[in-house]
Parts: structure tokens; C-alpha cells; sequence
């Protein structure tokens, strides 16, 4: 039986799904089997207890024949395990009982309780097509004894009672039996659908667990109370943890300071707040060791969007620091020595053009001119370099402070009027707004942006007026500057913003200029949270916009870090609550 | 009578090119290579303006600069700050402390310089 | 007559810097690295004011205080501490000896400590930054 169950393993759980409700094919048989063997010893008890009285040949013959069928069947595999022939033995019983029936005359209903054994097994047993089919073949053959044999042994009269008490226990047998036949088969449905559900999620566990452990990032999960209930193998290395995690405060296993080395807690704040936080410049500090970490922290959002706790992701990036430190230190460097000489060359040169005792001739003065010119461009080109590296590197700082915007324009306006007029251009300066927010950002580097603007503006005109204009829109101031000069082409202004591009046209027209200085100013105004664009039109002039937003105003939170960023209010207007920095 | 200038900076190239340009508009010009250098050329011989890089070794340009402007003899004294360094806090510090001015080296030519300079005696 | 200041301080460079700014007050300076080398030079020098560093170390600096104010005729020798250390217990110790002033470095610069020399000997204005002779 061993084997034969085993070659059952693979498809049986379907098989027995399509055929059988209840057990399995071996089950079925035995039950089927000690119903066969217990009807074989009552028949005999009967025909020692009765024997004058029934048909004992007539029983022989049909336990004989259904011995020999039941031999044949059992030991041939094909007709056994052939879901076709299932009902097979069922339909020779039916027949034999009924036989038996005709055979046990007035004790035929003895025999009867046969059929309900039979139909209450069959109901457990069999596919409803093979139920119904044995169920209505049970009902023809009581029915034919009924009709044809019965007279022989009873009154008529009784005989369509005794018919409609056969029909109908089967048929009540055959339903009910049928009905909790079906409810057992959906609650193993039930259990097998849970336990293969489980079987899988145990397995798809067991595969994302892998995976977690294969991460070379450390990966923690916290509950609410911020204790540690998932680690992967990387977080434990990375730390150097040598104790059980599980259950453990994430603070006590990770703790974090900030690069004043102040103990922060990002995790709390991500609980709490539900907001996800991410740094690069947070470090663990283990005795004499310092370790600079990657973190970054998700909430676990549970029903109703409460958070239910937070997943810290994390890596040691000490080394790429280090190397990032090294190169930025390299890049100071050697624009630092790159500029001693340049100062130098463009010093002596300037020496030489303004000393009033030196003589040469207007070639020699050319010259010198052009050099001059040179230095001072080098000087440039290394200044911006330094900057787009920075840029680059997500290295630029801002000293943010609270200042009016207007003060920048007017300030940039002072510095370049007479330069405007020197080569014969107009510069304004229209307020159109007079009560415009202030704005918190870099005051030198906003400066910058308003300078190399009216730079370029006069730069690239020949003649007329450059207007700079300060107003708002929405939250934000909108600083413009327009110039009549020779503007540029729709192709340009796609990608004026570029590194090094030069519009066509401004390239033949100067050949000064390091191509980064709209780069470098996109890059200051985008990191303020602004906005550059441009409108312009070939050879009637362009108009710079940038859009910086204004300073946002949030009464005092009382928080326990208003520390870093947080200006003192030296604004004189009388606002609610204090100007804090915008994230 | 022309202005007296002293030039304190470590680097000799620089301290000479600064001496000859403003010896050519004019300066009575001199230099020293650090701060005790210039503590000392001053008591020898007051200017009446400081051109003072920050970053030099021995003793920090801040601390010259705060030693100047504590002694009362030499608390009047302007002083130019000429220095690589562009930190805001450096500047706030400087500002603090009463400079007349504060020139990032890396962001002006020699022309920018020297009308700093001018603007500085005037003022 | 000159006034004569004793500078107890090890870090070199820092030595160097009081003692620049010392010397540009006029005053006439004399430096010593540590405790021991200070009192020796105390003896022979016989400054009108010194300035002590507490350090971590805390190598008995506060003693050489105690030794200072034993020497007799010193006993209201002004000294001026200069720590890093807000300690409490210094403080206490420093008000105990008298005549002591009391200076956080990281809150005072150099030019704080100009400010206190000066007006602790009562320095009057003329005598800086004059050219000495010698």
C-alpha cells in the first residue's frame, strides 16, 4: 500500500479533490470493503439462523460473483485507480444487494439497510455525477424489486408503501448525507487552501529572508516603542553587535549623533511625525571609533495611516566619506595653488598696463591687453569650476539669513549703473511692488545671481535699456532682467542653462565668459527652492526670470530642536510667531 | 605726504606684487610675512593701513587682528582684510572686530583690489 | 618702569601668541610650558602679573597658586586662569587663593585677555605698541 500511495502523492491531492470528498482512495476502499465483509457475515449468520426460509443458493452465487469481481478489480491497477471505474464496485454491490434482497424474501429488508450504508459512504465518496448516478441506479433497482419481486413475499397492498419507504429513505439518506458530505469538503478545502497559504508564505518567508541577509546594507525594523523585532545579518555585522537585537531599543544598538555629536533620534521622529528621513550625515561613535552612516528610515503605516513603527535602512559609507573628503580637499587645493600664480600674472599685468613710468608701443600695450584680458578670464573660469564642483557634489553651503530682495536689486543696480554707462547701455531698477516678503537665503549668492544677470544683460547688448524688475507672484518674489540686445534663439534658450553652452550668436559676439555662469546660477536659485527661465527673441533682446519663494511663516512650534537653522527674528514688521527657516 | 600701507601676508610673491602696485599709485608701502612680523613693524612704525591676509602660520590673522584692535595705541588703525577665505562667520567675526573692509582674494582682480583699497583710506 | 608679565601655557603655539600680544601692550614678557618651569622663572623673574592655562592634565597648576601666595611678599599676586574647563570646583579654588581672574577660552579671545592685563595693572594708553629698546 506504501507504493501505491506514493504514486498517489503528486497528483492524488487533485485526483481526490475530483473524485473523492472525504479520505482517500484507500480509506474509501476499506470502509467500502468492511461494508462488503460485514454484509458476506450477516448473510452467513442468516443462512445458518434462517436457512429454510431464503434463497441460499441464489446468495452463494451472488457473494461468489462478487468476490470474483471484487478480486479482479482490486488487483488490477488500471481498473482500480481509474477514477472512471470508481463506481464501479459501488453499481456490483447495488446489484448484489438487491439480488440478496430477492434472496432473503421475507427478510429482505434486512438487506436493505445496505443501500443506506452504501449511499451514506458514496455520499463522502463520490464525485456528485458518480453520487447521482449511483444514487438514481439504487432507486431504479429498489424500485424494480419492489415492482417485480416483491409481490412473491408480501401482500400488494403493502407493496407501494413499502416502495415509497425504500424511495424515500435513500433519497433523505442520499441529501443529507450529501449535504454534510459538501460541508466537510469546504472546511478541508478550507484547511488545505490555509494550509497551503501558509505552506507558501512560509516559503516566500523564508526566500525574503534570504534575500534580506544577501543585502550588505544593515536593515532593522522597530515597532512603536521603537524595539527591534527584524535584523538582517548585515545590520548585526556592520554594527558589531555581539549581543542578542531582537527586543533591544534600536537607540541602545544604534546611537546616533549628528556631526556636533549631539545624540539625535531620527526613529522617534519618524514614528511619531509618520515622515520619512534620510541622511548621510549621521555617525555612530563606539568608544574610539567613529562610524559616518547612510540612514535612511520609513514608517510602517498601519489601518488609518498610524504609524506602527519604521524600517531603518543604513550603510557604513565612513570610506566613501573619506575619499569625498579627500577630494574635495583636492579640488580646494590645487584651485587655491592654481590662483596664487594666476593672481600673479594678472597683478604684474595690471602693473604693467597702469604704470605710468613704463614706456612700449600701442603693439606692446595690445598685447599686454589681451593678456591681461586672459588672466582675468582664467581667474574666472577657476572661481566657477571650484563652484560647479561643489554644485556637483551636493557640497555647495548656504549661509541663509532674512533679507528683502529689493536691497539686492538696488544694491546690484548701484554697482553696475555706471558700468552700463561706461559702454553706453541704460540700466533701471523698477519696483513695482513695494511690499514684498522677505526671503531666506544666501544673501551673497542671491547677489551673485542678480550680478551675473545684469552681467550677461550688458554684456550682451549693444545699445538701449536694461530694466531690472522686482515683484511678486503667488508666494514668491520675481526678479526680472530685460535687455534690447541680441537675444537668442528658440534652440538656444533650451539650453542656455547648460554647462559650457554658448549661444551661437553670443559666441561670435565675445569671446569672453567661462559658458558656467548660468549653470551656477540655475543651480543657486534651484537649490533655494526658486525658479530660472528665460523668454527671448533673436535679435530684438531677452528677459531673465527667477522666482524666489518667500520666507515661511510658522508660529512657534515648541520643539526641541530649534537650534540649528533657527534666525533670532530681526525682522522689524510686527508678524505672529517668529520666521523660521523653511526646510 | 603719501599714505603709509602695511602688507601682511605669508606668501613673498603676493607681498611683492601688492608692494609694487600700490608703490606705483603712490603708497608708501611696506610689508611683513606674519603677525608677529607686523606686531613688531607696527610699533616701529604706525601705518595707517593694514592690508591683512588671515591664513598665515604662527599666529592666526584673527588673533593679529584682535590683538591690534584691543591695544588702544593701534585700535585705529584700518584694517583691510585681503584672504582666500570667503566664510561668512569669518567675515561676521572680522566685521565684529571693526575692519574696514573684507576682500575675498579668489573673487577680485587686481583693479577691484586696489579701489577697495583707495575706498578704505578714505573712509 | 616696565611691567613685567609670566606666561604659564604648553601649547607652543598658543605661548607664542600671548606672548606676541603681551609684548605689544609693551610689557615685558617671560614664558614658562608647565607648572615647575613656571615657578622657577616666578622666582627669578618676579612678574607683576601672571597668566596660568589649566588643562586637563591638571598637572597641580592650582598649586603653584597656593606656592605664589606662600612667597610672602606676592601674597596679592594677581593671576589670571585661563581654562577651557568650566569647572565649578576651579572657580572655587581660584576665589580661595584671591586676587584671581578668571577666563573662559572659548569664550574670550585674545583680545578680551589684552583688555583684563591691561586693566588689572592699570596700563595706561601710550605704553602699547611702542617701539622698545633694545
Amino acid at each position: 500500500m506504501e507504493a501505491r500511495e506514493k504514486n498517489f502523492v503528486v497528483p492524488s491531492d487533485v485526483q481526490n479533490e475530483e473524485q473523492f470528498i472525504f479520505g482517500n482512495l484507500k480509506d474509501i476502499n476499506l470502509i467500502t470493503a468492511f461494508a462488503a465483509f460485514s454484509a458476506v457475515i450477516i448473510t452467513m449468520i442468516a443462512m445458518i439462523l434462517v436457512p429454510e426460509r431464503i434463497d441460499r443458493n441464489l446468495i452463494v452465487y451472488v457473494l461468489l460473483g462478487t468476490s470474483i469481481f471484487l478480486a479482479i478489480f482490486l488487483s488490477n491497477e488500471k481498473l482500480y485507480l481509474n477514477p472512471r471505474f470508481s463506481y464501479f464496485p459501488d453499481t456490483v454491490f447495488v446489484t448484489a444487494v438487491t439480488i440478496n434482497m430477492y434472496a432473503f424474501k421475507e427478510f429482505a429488508d434486512f438487506y436493505f439497510i445496505y443501500y443506506i450504508v452504501l449511499i451514506a459512504v458514496d455520499a463522502f465518496a463520490l464525485r456528485m455525477r458518480y453520487f447521482i448516478f449511483i444514487t438514481i441506479y439504487m432507486l431504479i433497482a429498489v424500485i424494480s424489486y419492489n415492482v417485480f419481486f416483491a409481490s412473491e413475499f408480501f401482500p400488494s397492498s403493502i407493496i407501494p408503501a413499502k416502495a415509497l419507504m425504500h424511495v424515500y429513505s435513500i433519497v433523505i439518506m442520499a441529501v443529507v448525507m450529501r449535504f454534510f458530505a459538501s460541508k466537510a469538503l469546504s472546511e478541508r478545502q478550507e484547511k488545505e487552501k490555509i494550509r497551503r497559504l501558509a505552506e507558501n508564505t512560509l516559503s516566500a518567508i523564508k526566500n525574503l529572508r534570504a534575500l534580506i541577509d544577501n543585502i550588505g546594507d544593515g536593515i532593522f525594523a522597530v515597532d512603536e516603542s521603537r524595539n527591534i523585532y527584524t535584523s538582517n545579518t548585515a545590520a548585526i555585522s556592520i554594527l558589531g553587535w555581539k549581543k542578542a537585537i531582537i527586543n533591544r531599543q534600536i537607540n541602545e544598538v544604534m546611537p546616533l549623533r549628528n556631526q556636533d555629536m549631539d545624540i539625535v533620534d531620527p526613529v522617534l521622529k519618524v514614528i511619531e511625525t509618520g515622515k520619512p528621513f534620510k541622511s548621510s550625515e549621521l555617525i555612530i561613535k563606539n568608544d574610539d571609533e567613529e562610524m559616518k552612516l547612510y540612514i535612511n528610515i520609513a514608517p510602517i503605516l498601519g489601518p488609518m495611516n498610524k504609524t506602527q513603527g519604521a524600517i531603518v535602512i543604513f550603510r557604513d559609507i565612513t570610506k566613501e566619506k573619506e575619499i569625498e573628503e579627500q577630494r574635495m580637499e583636492f579640488v580646494a587645493v590645487s584651485s587655491h595653488e592654481l590662483r596664487t600664480p594666476l593672481t600673479i600674472i594678472e597683478g604684474y599685468l595690471y602693473n604693467i598696463l597702469n604704470n605710468k613710468k613704463l614706456k612700449y608701443d600701442e603693439e606692446t600695450k595690445l598685447f599686454m591687453e589681451k593678456a591681461h584680458k586672459s588672466a582675468k578670464d582664467l581667474q574666472n573660469l577657476i572661481t566657477d569650476l571650484l563652484d560647479v564642483s561643489k554644485i556637483e557634489q551636493n557640497k555647495i553651503s548656504f549661509d541663509k539669513g532674512i533679507f528683502d530682495v529689493s536691497d539686492i536689486a538696488k544694491e546690484v543696480f548701484d554697482e553696475y549703473e555706471r558700468k552700463a554707462k561706461e559702454v553706453r547701455l541704460k540700466l533701471t531698477l523698477n519696483i513695482k511692488n513695494k511690499k514684498i516678503p522677505k526671503i531666506n537665503m544666501d544673501r551673497a549668492r542671491i547677489k551673485e545671481v542678480f550680478i551675473n544677470l545684469v552681467g550677461n544683460a550688458i554684456k550682451y547688448s549693444d545699445k538701449g535699456t536694461i530694466e531690472i524688475c522686482v515683484d511678486k507672484i503667488d508666494r514668491s518674489a520675481l526678479v526680472s532682467v530685460k535687455d534690447s540686445g541680441i537675444g537668442m534663439s528658440d534652440e538656444d534658450q533650451k539650453f542656455i542653462f547648460n554647462k559650457f553652452y554658448r549661444a551661437e550668436n553670443w559666441r561670435t559676439k565675445t569671446k569672453s565668459g567661462t559658458g558656467l555662469g548660468l549653470y551656477i546660477t540655475k543651480a543657486i536659485v534651484e537649490n533655494h527652492k526658486g525658479k530660472i527661465w528665460v523668454d527671448s527673441k533673436q535679435g530684438v533682446g531677452s528677459t531673465f526670470f527667477v522666482s524666489l519663494p518667500f520666507a515661511k511663516r510658522i508660529a512657534r512650534i515648541v520643539s526641541h530642536d530649534t537650534a540649528k537653522g533657527t534666525k533670532k527674528s530681526n525682522v522689524k514688521s510686527k508678524e505672529l510667531g517668529k520666521l523660521v527657516e523653511s526646510i | 605726504m603719501a599714505n603709509k600701507i602695511l602688507i601682511v601676508d605669508d606668501d613673498v610673491d603676493l607681498r611683492e606684487l601688492y608692494k609694487t602696485t600700490l608703490q606705483n599709485e603712490g603708497f608708501d608701502v611696506k610689508t611683513a610675512e606674519n603677525g608677529e612680523d607686523a606686531l613688531s613693524q607696527i610699533m616701529q612704525d604706525k601705518p595707517e593701513l593694514i592690508v591683512l591676509d588671515i591664513m598665515m602660520p604662527k599666529i592666526h590673522g584673527m588673533d593679529t587682528l584682535d590683538i591690534i584692535k584691543a591695544t588702544p595705541e593701534t585700535k585705529a588703525i584700518k584694517v583691510l582684510i585681503l584672504s582666500a577665505l570667503s566664510d561668512q562667520k569669518m567675515m561676521d567675526r572680522a566685521k565684529e572686530l571693526g575692519v574696514v573692509d573684507y576682500v575675498v582674494k579668489s573673487q577680485s582682480d587686481m583693479s577691484t583690489v586696489i579701489d577697495h583699497i583707495k575706498e578704505a583710506l578714505k573712509a | 618702569m616696565t611691567t613685567k608679565v609670566l606666561v604659564i601655557e604648553d601649547d607652543e603655539r598658543t605661548r607664542r601668541l600671548y606672548k606676541a600680544a603681551m609684548a605689544f601692550q609693551g610689557i615685558n614678557v617671560s614664558t614658562a610650558a608647565n607648572a615647575s618651569a613656571g615657578f622657577k622663572k616666578f622666582l627669578s623673574f618676579k612678574p607683576d602679573l601672571v597668566i596660568l592655562d589649566i588643562m586637563l592634565s591638571g598637572d597641580g597648576e592650582m598649586n603653584i597658586i597656593k606656592k605664589f601666595r606662600e612667597h610672602g611678599e606676592t601674597h596679592t599676586l594677581p593671576v589670571i586662569i585661563l581654562t577651557d574647563l568650566k569647572d565649578e570646583s576651579i572657580r572655587k579654588e581660584a576665589s580661595i587663593l584671591g586676587a584671581c581672574e578668571y577666563l573662559v577660552k572659548s569664550e574670550n579671545s585674545i583680545g578680551d585677555l589684552i583688555t583684563k592685563v591691561r586693566t588689572i595693572l592699570k596700563i595706561e594708553v601710550g605704553q602699547g605698541a611702542k617701539q622698545t629698546k633694545k
